[in-house]
């Protein structure tokens, strides 16, 4: 199982949303929860969201091993 | 010799500067820059300041930033503290501080952590106007605030230049950076 993080104005979207699925890839995380949460997929479509997988940000395609935790990383606007 | 704080309490800016000043008998300059809560948002006054962050990764990116200026700069001890949870109009929210032996490298890395903490962290604010709560949007200057750093815009590039990026760098663009910013992907 994967676990699910959202961040930011991104937790705003991701009510309800399951925080642990199956997937291979973000990419693919962000197709699946399209079905049921389509202003989420839109928001997780903007080139400024990053992902993270175990603390590292990745590229969308990174494949992911069982037991991931995939984060979601709108812009940052601390400090 | 640096120290990385994230923490809902407060800080005490002489204690601070006292532990800086007090790391060595060496330290001839010590920069210290404090962020404080605005009262504003846009045009409109705020009620309060919510601030989220990424636990583990937030302290993994502060420590790469801090251990880039310290790669940089001749520094003898640096502070890095963050604020989390909820504040009010003119609290407290963020302390950085630097000691080196001359002014100009502690002015340099302070100036460098401020802006690259600003922009690479995985800090969020929520702010809440009116009674209604809304996320702060990310500004282009601050990200262009960073970047000059990586291109060496600030004391020119030149071959040697203080400014210039390591080789491999985490902060750099190399792959599996933590820091690669969106425009690489």
């Amino acid at each position: 199982m994967i676990t699910l993080l959202f961040f930011g104005r991104l937790g705003d979207f991701a009510v309800g949303v399951p925080t642990t699925m199956e997937a291979s890839t973000p990419a693919e995380i962000r197709t699946l929860l399209a079905a049921d949460f389509p202003a989420l997929a839109k928001e997780l479509s903007e080139p400024q969201v990053l992902v993270s997988v175990n603390k590292m940000i990745v590229d969308w395609d990174q494949h992911l091993l069982k037991g991931s935790e995939v984060a979601f990383l709108p812009p940052v606007t601390g400090g | 010799m640096h120290t990385i704080r994230i923490q809902t309490d407060d800080f005490d800016l002489a204690q601070e500067y006292q532990l800086l000043r007090e790391l060595s008998s060496t330290v001839g300059a010590v920069v210290t820059f404090t962020g404080l809560v605005r009262d504003f948002e846009g045009e409109d006054s705020i009620e309060s300041l919510s601030l989220e962050h990424y636990p583990g990764m937030t302290e993994n990116l502060l420590e790469e930033i801090v251990g880039q200026a310290h790669k940089r700069w001749s520094l003898i001890g640096t502070t890095v503290i963050h604020r989390v949870g909820e504040l009010l109009p003119t609290d407290q929210i963020v302390f950085v501080g630097v000691a080196s032996q001359h002014r100009a490298d502690a002015f340099e890395a302070a100036q460098f952590l401020t802006d690259y903490l600003k922009s690479k962290a995985t800090f969020w604010k929520k702010v809440s106007q009116g009674g209604e709560q809304q996320w702060i949007e990310s500004k282009d200057s601050d990200a262009a605030a960073a970047n000059r750093w990586d291109k060496g815009l600030l004391l020119g590039d030149a071959e040697g230049s203080l400014l210039r990026g390591a080789e491999g760098s985490l902060l750099g663009d190399a792959e599996g950076s933590l820091l690669k910013g969106s425009d690489n992907d």
